[in-house]
């Protein structure tokens, strides 16, 4: 019987007392910057406790591979888009894992959320602010258009300048793109604004959730950051 | 259906009820072009539609896509105030965006990948036995998760019509479950699990548990060919293996990420094909559901349907839909725009099983005033759906290794099937052999 007991006992003090310190838990995994242009720079940092794996597809020179401290950093040079994983085991608990992919979109969507704080529908006009972050600062713009089957009658867009801090704005209409912002970093605010579409109003409120363009990327002179 | 009808027609009502998968993630293919092209149901007819654009950590704006079946990395967020950030509420608009999903997957997982599997879309080569029940039967498209929650919530509203938690974190709590109700009734009930059931989790059910009220998944077939029609039950719920039960009598089949869908789409299949073999089959209805949508992308707003208990627990929404078929042969081959959610079936319990114009729970009532229909409303005596059909097997029927977040439910099954074996020893583990394992791994 005492043998009994304590096979229902010990599964409880077991439990009890690593349910909160021993399971393996990722604290970070992150990537500095996220999108970037091809052999640019990407500092890795993570924090975990735990074992760690860390795999890097496709590797670069000086790309973790294998087991890793629990907390570390490294610079990789990506030449693709790159995918990076991080798996955690530990002595009690499940394995937990998180996956970082490091892009190089040519065309990325720049949508502002009707959610955003800085929402705003008045005189027909309705507005917001999308936030693009973790951009390589030489990630540049080369044009900005609609999205295909967008059926909005255009939109007006306002894009600060990261290096001169100077606004820069233009309008965009179905079919026609502008080079307005070109070369300028992708990243930071966009301020977009569109009129009402039919159907639409700002009391009572009938909005649309995302007003959304299309920035194209390119990377200069294609050589891609080696610094 | 009226309640004469139901009386007359139904003998016996069948539950499924699977795990944490939204509307479009399994049934918005429906609506596309591509696929199902089907204008009456409201799934996603453009990926690229502006208004699906969920912004993740780094304001990049990520659409929906097609997404293989398989296993995931991990659990998707589904926590209350998870589902609270991906219903993201606009003031400005004052409604619910459902834009707030990868912000919330990111959050929760510390991943930021170009594909978030929260905004993924099956389709039907990935179904093989949804789709053809959805294609033959009524598809709910306004058939919401009932609470903004996780599964224990969720389970509790559709099983008591109320429930004591906000959240999962470990047992459930004590309350009147629709097995007391049926009790009460006098009407004939039973449970057929692949694995443990899910109430296994209420203390005071597991004594219920070692009656014949809950038996095996593998007795379903025997109990349908040799029970006289004063023995088979009047209601029935049937329960996938969880892939949070620590002890397994079969490779689970829930459809819970980090699971794919193929595991449970053989369950169903399995199911589906043992019972609309039998004559059995023509009196009855078919319902399958999920409790919740488990993080996965809906674009279409939760219903205002406020609950409220006396003990705080407030939810001033449904949760997002989830992907919900009847079937049989009172269920029309189409789509219903109906609003439900899982207290429908409570309802539909209380018309067939209650006395003239009963409730099934004041709190079941409080929904049904607040817009929530009884699953009676689409179904339709006339409708004479009574082939069978059949399904191909899933092209990839594999499990996942254990899920990377250890989760509430699985200490609250680990805590529920010790006390099982603590306080009924000889009969649980006769009755569940399976437990004899694990308490010697224990």
């Amino acid at each position: 019987m005492a043998g009994q007991g304590m096979v229902r006992i010990w599964p409880w003090l077991v439990a009890a007392s690593c349910s909160a310190c021993c399971h393996p838990k990722i604290a970070k995994l992150e990537a500095t910057p996220r999108h970037v242009c091809p052999g640019e720079r990407v500092e890795l940092v993570w924090e975990f406790s735990g074992s760690g794996t860390m795999t890097v597809t496709p590797s670069t020179a000086s790309a973790p591979a294998g087991h890793v401290a629990d907390r570390g950093t490294a610079s990789i040079q990506p030449m693709a888009p790159t995918r990076v994983e991080l798996r955690v085991t530990r002595t009690f608990g499940a394995p937990t894992g998180a996956q970082l992919d490091i892009e190089m979109a040519q065309g990325e969507s720049v949508a502002a959320s009707i959610a955003d704080d800085s929402a705003a529908c008045s005189a027909g006009v309705v507005s917001s602010t999308a936030h693009l972050r973790n951009f390589a600062p030489d990630l540049a713009v080369a044009l900005v258009g609609m999205q295909p089957g967008d059926s909005r009658a255009g939109y007006d867009v306002t894009h600060v300048d990261a290096r001169t801090h100077q606004p820069v704005t233009a309008h965009v209409a179905p079919a026609a793109p502008t080079d307005r912002f070109a070369g300028m970093p992708i990243g930071g605010d966009w301020v977009i604004s569109s009129p009402l579409a039919a159907g639409e109003s700002c009391d009572p409120p009938s909005l649309p959730n995302n007003l959304v363009v299309v920035a194209y990327t390119n990377c200069g002179d294609g050589e891609g950051d080696q610094r | 259906m009226t309640p004469e009808e139901l009386k007359n027609k139904v003998d016996t009502i069948v539950v499924v009820m699977m795990e944490n998968r939204s509307f479009d993630n399994v049934l918005g293919y429906l609506r596309h072009p591509q696929f199902g092209n089907r204008s009456d149901v409201d799934g996603i007819e453009d990926l690229a539609n502006p208004g699906y654009i969920n912004l993740n950590l780094d304001g990049q704006g990520k659409s929906p896509f097609w997404l293989a079946d398989g296993a995931f990395i991990s659990d998707l967020p589904h926590s209350a105030d998870e589902v609270k950030l991906q219903m993201k509420l606009a003031r400005l608009a004052r409604r619910f965006t459902m834009t707030g999903f990868v912000e919330a997957y990111e959050s929760a997982f510390h991943s930021q990948v170009a594909d978030p599997p929260v905004m993924g879309l099956l389709r039907q080569s990935d179904l093989p036995t949804t789709s053809v029940l959805a294609d033959r039967y009524t598809v709910c498209d306004r058939w919401f998760s009932c609470v903004p929650s996780s599964t224990a919530p969720n389970r509790l509203m559709s099983m008591c019509g109320a429930t004591a938690l906000r959240d999962t974190h470990t047992l459930l709590p004590e309350q009147p479950t629709v097995y007391d109700w049926l009790l009460e009734h006098g009407v004939r009930w039973r449970v057929y699990s692949a694995g443990f059931p899910f109430f296994a989790l209420m203390p005071r059910v597991l004594s219920l548990m070692l009656t014949g009220h809950f038996r095996r998944l593998e007795d379903l077939p025997r109990d349908l060919a040799t029970e006289g029609p004063d023995e088979w039950p009047q209601v029935i719920f049937i329960e996938p293996e969880y892939y949070d039960s620590p002890v397994h009598f079969r490779p689970p089949c829930d459809n819970h990420p980090p699971l794919g869908m193929a595991p449970g789409e053989s369950f169903v299949a399995q199911v589906y094909r043992t019972l609309a073999a039998s004559p059995r089959w023509q009196r009855s209805v078919f319902v399958l559901t999920y409790d919740e949508h488990g993080g996965f992308f809906d674009h279409v707003p939760p219903l205002p349907v406020t609950y409220r208990n006396a003990n705080g627990v407030a939810f001033d929404t449904t949760g997002p839909r989830t992907p919900t078929i009847v079937a049989g042969p009172y269920a029309r081959r189409g789509v219903s725009h109906a609003h439900l959610d899982n207290t429908s079936i409570l309802q539909l319990l209380a018309e067939r099983f209650g006395t003239g114009g009963e409730s099934f729970s004041r709190d079941v009532l409080d929904r049904r005033n607040q817009g929530i229909a009884s699953l009676s409303t689409i179904l339709d005596a006339a409708a004479n759906n009574t082939q069978m059909f059949t399904f191909a097997t899933p092209a990839n029927v594999n499990v996942p290794p254990a899920p990377a977040v250890p989760s509430g439910l699985q200490t609250a099954f680990d805590t529920a099937l010790r006390d099982l074996v603590s306080r009924h020893q000889t009969e649980a583990l006769i009755k569940y052999p399976e437990l004899r394992g694990f308490v010697r791994a224990a």
